[in-house]
């Protein structure tokens, strides 16, 4: 009777075994991460890093240094990650200043420009160069793997050590000329009117997006600025949005879909020019199509 | 070997292959980490970025908000860790200096209490 049984007493065992490793490596002692890089973090986590990263470049105009922390987030797109961040901090009602600072990064990223939209104008960034650095230490994405730990065991000084001393922060030296200056944010200011509107032309194509209000922005020497606030009303509601929240298109651009039939005011920036009885019609493009137009409005600084 | 010493054998076995596969082939992931297990080196660049907010804003209530993203701590006292990390890491003085002024603006800082909405007062 006995001998019929077979190897079966070992296989229950290795399976009881099993389940006991496994209990034990899942739920009772997890590997617990504890160096994490900032590229694991939870998505709302990222977006707060991502606008932390925004406003620092609104503070300091270091443009390489806002790169590679958002480097350090693996964004497929850093600029295009940004912009849709902004417009998603809009939609929820979100800080002015918040979408500004992503508003201008993007743009920055894209190269595109180098000036920060105010209420009272603009304000042109310094370039950093004659500035600074001298020595920047910025923890760089490819030396960020996680370090596994077991739960239980405490994170000592040394263990801390180690992990550091096996993948240090990368320390980038930047020669400059002189050894006293200090990385400080300097804006120069640009003296100028509000914006002022200087063309608004219809647009009936097919093909496109019917209704569409696009305006864009520019500064007196005719280059995109974004972070302008725009607000467009209309019977019964109002929303806001901004310029360089779509940097491949252009940084000074926004814009916004009119439903037909409803006439709209739009304002732009605090104190800005107001254009009046905005509305998108039945139109018929050049190649007998009837489409609903939409419009183009070009604001300059005087 | 008996069979109740190959029955242990078998369960050990089975453990260290549990185990094998829970810590080393297939180990628990963690894809949604928060700010507060981030590595040192992060923290305190993050701690910086919030100090050049700062400097630039003067808001210390959000800097706090920020800080608080990084533990349990105090702010003052996570400030105050990358200070010291950023002192013994030689960070540019300019970093240095407004970590400083983050830390000591943190000191003396009481946090804003949530307000509380008192609802429709009554009319006489």
């Amino acid at each position: 009777m006995n001998e019929s049984r077979g190897p079966w007493f070992l296989i229950t065992g290795l399976l009881i075994g099993l389940g006991v490793g496994l209990l034990y490596a899942w739920v009772i002692s997890p590997v617990r991460y504890v160096d994490t890089p900032p590229y694991s973090l939870r998505a709302d986590f990222k977006d707060q890093y991502r606008a932390l990263v925004a406003a620092a470049y609104g503070a300091n105009g270091d443009l390489g240094r806002a790169r590679a922390r958002l480097n350090l987030l693996r964004d497929g797109n850093p600029a295009q990650a940004l912009a849709a961040q902004a417009q998603r901090v809009l939609a929820e009602q979100g800080t002015d200043a918040d979408v500004r600072a992503m508003a201008l990064l993007a743009a920055a990223l894209n190269g595109q420009v180098a000036q920060l939209a105010t209420p009272s104008g603009t304000m042109a960034l310094a370039a950093a160069s004659s500035q600074t650095v001298v020595m920047t230490t910025t923890p760089q994405p490819t030396d960020g793997e996680a370090q596994p730990t077991q739960a239980g065991s405490q994170p000592s000084p040394q263990a801390v050590r180690s992990v550091t001393a096996t993948r240090p922060p990368t320390q980038t030296l930047t020669p400059t000329l002189t050894t006293t200056a200090q990385p400080t944010r300097t804006f120069t200011p640009t003296q100028g009117a509000p914006f002022a509107l200087s063309s608004l032309e219809p647009v009936c194509q097919a093909g496109t997006q019917e209704g569409l209000l696009q305006v864009e922005v520019q500064d007196a020497s005719g280059k995109p600025v974004p972070g302008v606030r725009l607000t467009v009303a209309w019977s019964g509601g109002q929303n806001s949005f901004y310029t360089g929240l779509k940097p491949a298109i252009n940084a000074g651009y926004a814009d916004f879909v009119m439903t037909p039939g409803v006439i709209y005011t739009l304002r732009i920036d605090e104190g800005g020019e107001v254009v009046r009885d905005l509305k998108a019609e039945p139109c018929t493009t050049a190649d007998d199509q009837d489409v609903t137009s939409g419009l183009h409005a070009l604001f300059v600084q005087p | 070997m008996s069979r109740r010493s190959g029955f242990f054998i078998a369960i050990l076995l089975g453990l260290a292959t549990g185990l094998l596969y829970g810590w080393v082939i297939n180990p628990v992931k963690y894809v949604d980490a928060s700010p507060d297990s981030l590595r040192e080196d992060y923290k305190v660049d993050y701690v910086l970025m919030a100090a050049e907010a700062f400097h630039a804003d003067g808001n210390l209530d959000l800097a706090a908000r920020r800080l608080a993203l990084l533990g349990d701590q105090p702010p003052a006292q996570i400030a105050s860790r990358a200070q010291l990390a950023a002192r013994r890491e030689g960070f540019p003085a300019g970093d240095q200096e407004m970590l400083d002024a983050l830390v000591a603006a943190l000191r003396v800082f009481t946090p804003v209490p949530a307000t509380v909405n008192p609802g429709p007062r009554g009319t006489p």
